[in-house]
């Protein structure tokens, strides 16, 4: 990789002062951090929506296991009692997306 | 909404500059500025709505006040890039679920769509006055991914933020109000894997009824906005964008009417593109959705339309 190039480029101008245990420290130390950034990326990438998933769960007032899964829309159904005088359109589309969550 | 930034606690400032102020400034005590990332704020929210092709059908489930789900599908012709002029377009379809929990201390937000690409934000007050953003694009993809951490510093007059990013990119900004309705900035950014950096000015100016902006940096950007809020429902933006790098010049006026049942933002550019976006609340909870965008030089059309379930 380009950064890690110059960096070792400029080690050696300090012409060979510095020992090489220092540089293999260095190289040590981006490859670490490299590879803690690859593992935290897969974790964040798989685990990410499972851990708001679970702290939401957890939050008061807790939701029960039936609502994360179920598609009802408890709020949503009054929609159907109440349509009040509004066009044959409307009434017809929220009918629909009511009937399609029952 | 079109909110523009509360009229200042301390005692405002006389109509007649040249008069002698009956009222005295209070220096000491100005309110604190908005976050230098968003000093166009009204500019993009009355000019930028988020245009969309195809069909467009979200669905959002609270679980709890704090907890909620959503579901999104959209089916639609996307762009590719091309190098010629016509523009390429390829149908596609995906499904979104998404997941955020927002509380006054935490807010978390995630999406996750069909080809395994995860959008990610975070926000959380460490105390009072210091807050941690970070944002994530993940995919599949190697190399493709970006990831994002902000430190925002709100102090009593001013605001700073330091940033980093994946790909060795460093940032920081710093947003000061002079006046009670003044307000100015600056940030510098580097990127290491670009090799570049650079550094920007922004000024805010604003009273209940208008805000004008201004922001230069030197990647050549340069821009200015204007907002004025001529009635309740009535907000007319405009826009004027320059790169003096690469000499292009963009520079749109919309609208954007609130109304009861429905808000509405048109907007016209001088690329010869026109753009309307239509939300109709057809009843509590439901939401109607129209976007339509004419591109008269590329002779491309564009019309989006969609229906929002849910808060």
């Amino acid at each position: 990789m380009a950064s890690r190039v110059t960096l070792k480029a400029k080690g050696k101008t300090t012409k060979g002062s510095k020992p090489s245990e220092e540089r293999s420290t260095e190289k040590y130390l981006k490859e670490w951090s490299t590879w803690v950034m690859k593992k935290a990326k897969v974790v964040t990438h798989y685990g990410f929506i499972p851990l708001v998933i679970i702290i939401g769960m957890n939050s008061e007032p807790k939701p029960s296991l039936s609502q994360l899964l179920s598609p009802r829309l408890g709020s949503l159904i009054l929609i159907s009692q109440g349509t009040r005088d509004s066009s044959l359109l409307e009434s017809q589309l929220t009918r629909m997306v009511v009937k399609s969550f029952e | 909404m079109a909110t523009l930034v509360p009229p200042p606690a301390t005692t405002p400032e006389a109509s007649k500059p040249t008069v002698i102020e009956p009222e005295k400034v209070d220096y000491l005590n100005l309110p604190c500025p908005i976050p230098y990332e968003e000093i166009h704020r009204e500019a993009l929210i009355s000019l930028k709505p988020e245009l969309f092709e195809g069909m467009r059908f979200d669905f959002t489930k609270g679980l709890s006040p704090k907890f909620s789900l959503s579901h999104s599908v959209f089916m639609g012709p996307t762009e590719i890039p091309s190098q010629s002029s016509e523009t390429i377009k390829i149908p596609t379809a995906h499904y979104e679920f998404g997941a955020n929990f927002i509380d006054p201390k935490l807010m978390l937000f995630g999406r996750v769509l069909t080809d395994g690409r995860v959008n990610a934000r975070l926000k959380c007050d460490l105390s009072e006055n210091l807050t941690l953003k970070a944002n994530a694009q993940l995919t599949n993809e190697p190399h493709m991914s970006h990831g994002m951490v902000n430190f925002d510093y709100k102090g009593k007059d001013y605001r700073t933020q330091f940033q980093l990013g994946n790909g060795a990119l460093f940032g920081a900004s710093y947003i000061q109000s002079v006046t009670p309705h003044l307000s100015l900035g600056g940030e510098v950014f580097w990127a290491g894997q670009h090799r570049k950096s650079g550094i920007g000015y922004a000024a805010r100016y604003n009273t209940d009824k208008m805000v004008a902006t201004g922001q230069v940096a030197s990647t050549g950007m340069v821009a200015l906005g204007y907002v004025q809020k001529v009635s309740e429902k009535v907000t007319l933006a405009s826009d004027f964008m320059y790169n003096y790098m690469s000499g292009d010049v963009t520079a749109s006026f919309g609208y954007d009417y609130i109304l009861r049942q429905c808000r509405l933002r048109g907007k016209i550019d001088s690329n010869g593109c026109t753009s309307a976006f239509l939300e109709e609340r057809l009843s509590m909870g439901l939401n109607f959705i129209l976007s339509a965008e004419i591109d008269h030089r590329k002779k491309d059309y564009k019309f989006g339309f969609g229906l929002t379930v849910g808060e």
